[in-house]
């Protein structure tokens, strides 16, 4: 996958309905169940569920213009699960990752010596989460402030359109510096509320794949 | 260190706290209900939480149909799939029309109803089978059953947990570290007694806490200080002077319950020994009218071997002797129940 670099502004790449993002390349991401047996020492309980990874499809859209990284994600979910009213429910969430250290795996969110950054959006928050992770069972969610994250969504037509956004500088402990010219990694997850996912039980890409970022 | 002996130091304590309830003293009243729903679950989001609660048995109990939704362990240890509860099953939070009925002076034609967190009109609530009986007449029985989270010494919400957010402490009492859960609720499926509680005002999950803050200043939890059929009994399992030691292990009458669960739950029950049944011809005979495998089903074969000592410690008072296990289950001093914990909760 790559990202170019668009001399857009910051507002503009923040806007999931900005025509601006019609120009720029969309890659169609397959996703599929996470590899959930593997959490049998986390959880025995969650690496007993089947049927997750219900969402099959992402769609991806990136940019960054030297400070600012943009990118929009949509895909198909005709339940909107944004508002948990049941003790049963869960919503809607999708999270981007990238590696903190070279050789980190996504699958296992990573490692204590190779930790993993991702940035985590979940239906009916106020904001996103920045999620520093240093393998299974340890995500911290931190506020969005932390690395300077932002998010925006709506959902038409029976499809999420969700817009994540950062600086491209990361400088604090465990957040992401993307570098332009500098290849990094990427992986996605999608969790389908009305299936009930959440923490493992999500659709995910794969591992990570390489990400070049335009100079 | 490897995530199964993480786990494992999750779950161990140095010692254990541990309650029994005699069941042949507990009318149902719904004492401790109460006494834990003031001072825990008053809270935005945990109005349908019951951590202490009364259901009658047999029954669907509370949460509904806890006991067929899962969870625990299987007899190899492994750990068995289990359901979520909803809001209907898990008590709701009814609503009442008071203002309509004593405020706009509607009294004669307005009554007092409750509607469900959803506006309808109730189908299902906590202890809506409160008191139903079963077996045919003259022989219906019923008894009920309070309960509480039993922080498991095999405890599966530990387990099931994703976030390691659930942990024993020292003194044995299981806690949710509110900080850490993200509220995805795989310890409401794992916990085969239906005792965990999802808040949907805090997206977290909690249950009964042992009324820790008090225990730290050695005040009985309040389910177990506010019985007023003195049922209960309160203690460190490995206290040998504690009633809890010495019904649990000396004289063997107090049982886990659903001990097939796997949990090795830390809540323990003297079984009823229920009235004498008629026969035919409606003559009392000695046979009992609970029974005996809706008893095994609930505390296991032990359950005999208890009913028998009951029997026989009780004939020896009915002849005058003296019986130390009647005279622990009598309480004629409340301090006696409660070992060390005895504080005034002031």
């Amino acid at each position: 996958m790559k990202v170019k670099r668009h001399s857009l502004d910051a507002a503009l790449l923040l806007d999931g309905r900005a025509s601006a993002w019609s120009g720029i390349e969309e890659t169609l991401l397959p996703l599929s169940p996470s590899p959930i047996a593997l959490t049998e020492s986390v959880s025995p309980y969650m690496a007993k569920i089947t049927g997750h990874g219900k969402v099959k499809k992402i769609r991806v859209r990136m940019a960054h213009n030297g400070s600012i990284f943009s990118m929009r994600l949509s895909w198909d979910d005709p339940d909107k699960d944004n508002e948990t009213t049941d003790l049963d429910e869960f919503s809607d969430a999708v999270s981007v990752m990238f590696p903190l250290a070279k050789g980190a795996t996504a699958f296992t969110m990573g490692s204590e010596e190779k930790p993993v950054n991702a940035w985590f959006w979940k239906a009916g928050e106020p904001g996103p989460f920045d999620v520093l992770a240093e393998g299974y069972a340890t995500s911290n969610r931190r506020p969005a402030e932390t690395s300077g994250l932002r998010a925006s969504d709506y959902h038409e037509g029976g499809t999420w359109v969700v817009v994540l956004q950062r600086p491209m500088a990361g400088d604090g402990h465990g957040i992401v510096h993307i570098e332009p010219g500098v290849d990094t990694g990427i992986a996605f997850a999608v969790w389908e509320g009305s299936n009930k996912e959440r923490s493992a039980q999500k659709a995910v890409s794969g591992e990570f794949k390489r990400l070049k970022v335009d100079a | 260190m490897s995530e199964t002996s993480s786990k494992q130091n999750l779950k161990t304590s140095a010692r254990q706290l541990a309650t029994v309830i005699d069941l042949n003293k507990c009318m149902g009243c719904q004492s401790c209900t109460v006494a834990c729903k003031n001072l825990w679950t008053q809270r935005p989001g945990t109005e349908h939480m019951r951590w202490a609660n009364v259901g009658t048995y047999p029954g669907r109990g509370y949460p509904r149909d806890w006991q067929s939704k899962g969870g625990g362990y299987d007899k190899d240890g492994n750990a068995k799939a289990g359901e979520l509860i909803n809001l209907v099953e898990a008590g709701d939070n009814f609503q009442f029309n008071h203002d309509e009925v004593f405020n706009q002076q509607k009294g004669q034609s307005a009554h007092l109803q409750p509607t469900t967190s959803k506006g309808e009109k109730p189908q299902w609530g906590y202890n809506w089978d409160e008191d139903q009986t079963s077996g045919d007449w003259p022989n219906a029985f019923f008894f009920y059953l309070p309960r509480k989270c039993n922080h498991c010494s095999n405890a599966p919400c530990i387990d099931a947990c994703s976030r390691n957010a659930i942990a024993k402490r020292e003194d044995g009492v299981v806690l949710i570290d509110q900080e850490k859960c993200t509220g995805h609720r795989h310890c409401v499926e794992a916990c085969p007694y239906g005792m965990v509680y999802y808040n949907l005002s805090t997206g977290r999950s909690e249950k009964c806490i042992e009324c820790f803050p008090r225990v730290e200043q050695s005040i009985a939890p309040a389910c177990n200080r506010q019985c007023v059929g003195r049922t209960r009994a309160y203690g460190y399992l490995d206290d040998k002077d504690s009633q809890v030691h010495k019904l649990v292990y000396d004289w063997q009458v107090a049982l886990p319950l659903h001990p097939e669960y796997g949990t090795q739950p830390n809540v323990y029950y003297v079984p009823p020994m229920s009235t004498f049944a008629y026969d035919d011809e409606g003559r009392l005979t000695d046979e009992m009218r609970i029974p005996m495998e809706v008893l095994e089903e609930y505390f296991g074969s032990a359950v005999n071997g208890a009913l028998k000592t009951l029997v026989t410690e009780r004939q020896k008072k009915k002849d005058g002797k003296s019986s130390e296990l009647m005279d622990i289950l009598i309480s004629r001093r409340w301090e006696d129940r409660f070992a060390q914990f005895t504080n005034e909760p002031v």
